[in-house]
């Protein structure tokens, strides 16, 4: 499978989706358009979920986003929760700045929607 | 009232602070443009982290409302997309304002949608919010209607808002809302 290797931009994360397991996706994502830049990265998880490895280990670390982003964020973690029902072991890391209350609870809100594992990682600024 | 853009734009910019003005069409490179403002603003103010991010968030969400949702102007300008945002301090509050025409048929609807979620209380808001997220298919003008709820759960706060009538086919919206306390 294809890996998909996009760098950020000042509206849009850096995302690095490799076949072994391991999915990151760091930055900012404010894009106007978000289904556009998400779309691909569904995809990507659709065909992944056809042969999954054991354990895929998803690395979110967002500095900020915006509503739109946030529906299509709920999309790729439905995805892996289809990937997690079939009986692999799938763990979301949610990564959130010292301090920033408001992105600790926007993982915290995934979490209680989606039915796979989160770790809540604190990190410093 | 004849409503007056001018005297509207000197009313919300009187007596404060002015970090970031924005008055015309509002584009994609605008939006940018005033992203990369803001980001620069924040890095010269001495804001805690949550306060800091708090402003880029509700700031950044607000001006993409304007980009998606707001009209041309109805006046002889024919200005497109107009919209405006004023980023301000005000007795050591950071507020933000927007205005943008919109049409009458929207203003109801609206109007019921504001009032509805300034009367529920901050848990209400946080559920709906979710409900939301999880159940709404997202429109390709933006969240599906969460960013005014994500407002309101990031600031805490009630929304400001008034519809002022500019013909049978328009009214001019005003929005403002209390992103926090400097300092905190």
């Amino acid at each position: 499978m294809k890996e998909i290797k996009i760098d950020g931009t000042a509206k849009t994360p850096s995302v690095h989706f490799i076949d072994d397991g391991q999915l990151h996706l760091k930055g900012r994502s404010i894009p106007e358009n978000s289904i556009e830049f998400y779309k691909p990265l569904v995809d990507w998880l659709d065909e992944y979920g056809n042969g999954p490895q054991a354990k895929t280990e998803v690395h979110v670390q967002l500095e900020y986003f915006n509503t739109s982003s946030s529906k299509c964020i709920l999309d790729l973690f439905k995805k892996l929760e289809s990937i997690s029902k079939q009986g692999h072991d799938v763990i979301i890391k949610w990564y959130y700045e010292e301090d920033d209350e408001d992105m600790l609870e926007a993982g915290e809100d995934y979490q209680s929607i989606i039915s796979v594992p989160f770790e809540m990682i604190e990190t410093e600024v | 009232m004849e409503f007056v853009l001018e005297d509207w734009l000197n009313i919300i910019r009187k007596d404060q602070k002015e970090l970031l003005f924005f008055s015309g069409t509002i584009t994609s490179d605008v939006v940018t443009e005033y992203i990369e403002k803001i980001e620069s603003l924040s890095q010269k103010m001495t804001l805690s982290r949550t306060i800091e991010k708090r402003m880029m968030h509700v700031t950044i969400e607000s001006i993409q409302n304007l980009y998606h949702h707001s009209c041309n102007e109805p006046s002889d300008k024919k200005m497109k997309k107009f919209g405006v945002f004023l980023l301000s301090i005000k007795e050591n509050n950071l507020f933000l304002t927007t205005g943008n025409y919109l049409k009458q048929d929207s203003v109801l609807f609206l109007k019921n949608r504001l009032e509805q979620l300034n009367s529920l209380e901050l848990e209400e808001i946080k559920k709906i919010y979710k409900i939301i997220l999880n159940g709404t298919q997202l429109s390709n003008k933006g969240g599906g209607g969460l960013g005014m709820i994500d407002i309101i759960k990031k600031t805490k706060q009630k929304l400001s808002f008034h519809f002022y009538p500019i013909n049978d086919r328009y009214s001019f919206y005003e929005f403002k809302v209390k992103i926090g306390e400097l300092g905190q």
